[in-house]
């Protein structure tokens, strides 16, 4: 055993540095809670002045807002936003309207071309005539296969959506024949 | 130089000694006498009062030391020998404080402080036999401050009971390997200490009834009374008896008890001034045996 004696001072001097030392903490303590307090309130302070300065401005626009020059301007934008919605719905028509356009099938002079290049030097055309979607050629044949044959190389293009062929009829040793070709639309 | 200062009910001792390991010369020794209302279980009532008086004794005495080593030997201070289990010394001052405010059902206001007097099995388990003391906080606090009213300095304070036990170990009295007695035999108060082979065993107060100055021979006589009680409660520890009594207190009496006790209960007995000259203890009376023992710090 370290302790052989008495001293009763060093008993009182302990626990007085105890409590004192109690007391330092419980100091410590109080200030953390203070500091924590003021920095805490310092921080609502500045948040309560920013939501009020929020407030205020929000208040300033509203007001703006409400002001009768703001309020017709709004009205004026408001038309002049549906003007321009009916001016998109109306460009959007005559786009949907020009790719219809597009894809109708035309009969232009690259088609007579491609025909008149096609045909057999055994065929002569008659006449031609466009309907709708429809080309009639009015030919005629000095050999008996000359129209078929041109018949067959139309449809070998595969250019078109249909080459209508029905026969010949033999007038004076010529080969009569009514070829109707259907055009494809465009894409 | 150190200073010692016995404080008891009613009396104060100042002695002025050098001290060393094994040496121990008294310089000068004054006591002198207070009201006995000044000091209670409570400390000093009046420390004004009491360093008034303190100032005024030291200023006689011719001392200028600023410091001193004090003895609490009055009702301010409780005893108590109990039992703790062997445990780690840190936890020790923790166990000795709840095993004394559940012996003494104290309250939180007191301050204790122990020593450990010897290692015992019982029931198997290994103990601490310790003496322990308890003060209330205030009256340590009332001590300090007077002390400190009459410009001096605590350093120690102690009890007149561990002064007693070091006094005895110091001086080789322990050695001896029987059943003895430290009785301080004081004005109207008797201290009884048993050792047993060296060991501090208990202590009994008695207050005693008649003046050993102005009654004598019925003081003396409820002296050996109180000495045949001891030696009876022996008998219920061992069968050694009382083989020696150490007398100390005043000197005035001594002899006369001493000589009663052998005449009566056949017990020997030496007073202590006469055995420990040889021992390093010089210009030494038996009254100053506490403040002696105060200034003995292991």
């Amino acid at each position: 055993m370290k302790k052989q004696d008495m001293n009763l001072l060093e008993s009182y001097q302990k626990l007085n540095k105890l409590r004192e030392n109690k007391g330092a903490t419980g100091r410590i303590y109080i200030m953390i809670f203070i500091g924590t307090l003021l920095i805490a309130s310092a921080y609502y302070f500045t948040l309560f002045i920013q939501n009020n300065t929020l407030k205020q401005n929000i208040k300033d626009i509203e007001n703006y807002l409400a002001s009768p020059q703001v309020v017709d301007r709004s009205v004026e934008a408001e038309r002049l936003n549906a003007d321009i919605k009916k001016l998109e719905d109306i460009l959007k028509e005559v786009q949907n309207a020009q790719n219809i356009f597009d894809l109708q099938p035309k009969f232009s002079s690259q088609t007579m071309n491609l025909l008149l290049a096609e045909r057999p030097g055994t065929v002569r055309f008659n006449a031609v005539s466009f309907t709708g979607d429809a080309i009639t050629l009015d030919i005629s044949g000095t050999r008996v296969y000359s129209v078929s044959d041109y018949v067959m190389r139309l449809r070998r293009l595969d250019v078109f959506q249909e080459v209508q062929y029905s026969g010949y009829d033999l007038v004076e040793g010529v080969y009569n024949s009514n070829v109707v070709i259907i055009l494809k639309g465009g894409k | 130089m150190s200073l010692a200062i016995e404080i008891k009910n009613n009396e104060i001792i100042l002695v002025d000694a050098k001290v060393n390991k094994s040496k121990v010369q008294v310089r000068t020794a004054l006591s002198f006498e207070f009201s006995e209302g000044l000091i209670n279980q409570n400390g000093i009532v009046d420390t004004d009062n009491f360093a008034l008086i303190l100032s005024q004794q030291l200023s006689q005495f011719d001392k200028k030391e600023k410091s001193c080593n004090v003895c609490i030997n009055n009702s301010s201070i409780i005893y108590r020998e109990i039992f703790v289990p062997k445990v780690d010394e840190k936890r020790l001052p923790f166990l000795v404080r709840s095993e004394m405010m559940s012996a003494l059902h104290l309250t939180p206001d007191y301050l204790m402080d122990y020593i450990p007097l010897e290692e015992v099995v019982k029931e198997g388990n290994r103990m601490y036999r310790v003496l322990a003391v308890a003060i209330l906080e205030s009256a340590i606090a009332s001590y300090i401050s007077a002390f400190k009213k009459a410009n001096l300095k605590i350093n120690t304070l102690d009890t007149a009971t561990n002064a007693i036990i070091k006094l005895v170990d110091t001086f080789g009295i322990s050695e001896v390997e029987h059943q003895f007695i430290v009785a301080d035999v004081q004005k109207g108060q008797l201290k009884l200490y048993l050792f047993d082979e060296g060991v501090y065993v208990l202590a009994r107060n008695t207050r005693l009834s008649s003046s050993l100055l102005e009654d004598t021979e019925s003081a003396v006589e409820e002296v050996v009374e109180s000495i045949s009680k001891m030696n009876q409660y022996t008998f219920t520890r061992n069968d050694k008896g009382i083989q020696q009594i150490i007398y100390v207190g005043m000197d005035e009496i001594l002899g006369d008890v001493k000589e009663r006790v052998e005449q009566i209960l056949n017990i020997p007995g030496k007073i202590l001034s006469e055995s420990v000259k040889k021992e390093g203890l010089t210009d030494f009376e038996n009254k100053h045996v506490n403040a002696i023992g105060v200034l003995l710090r292991k």
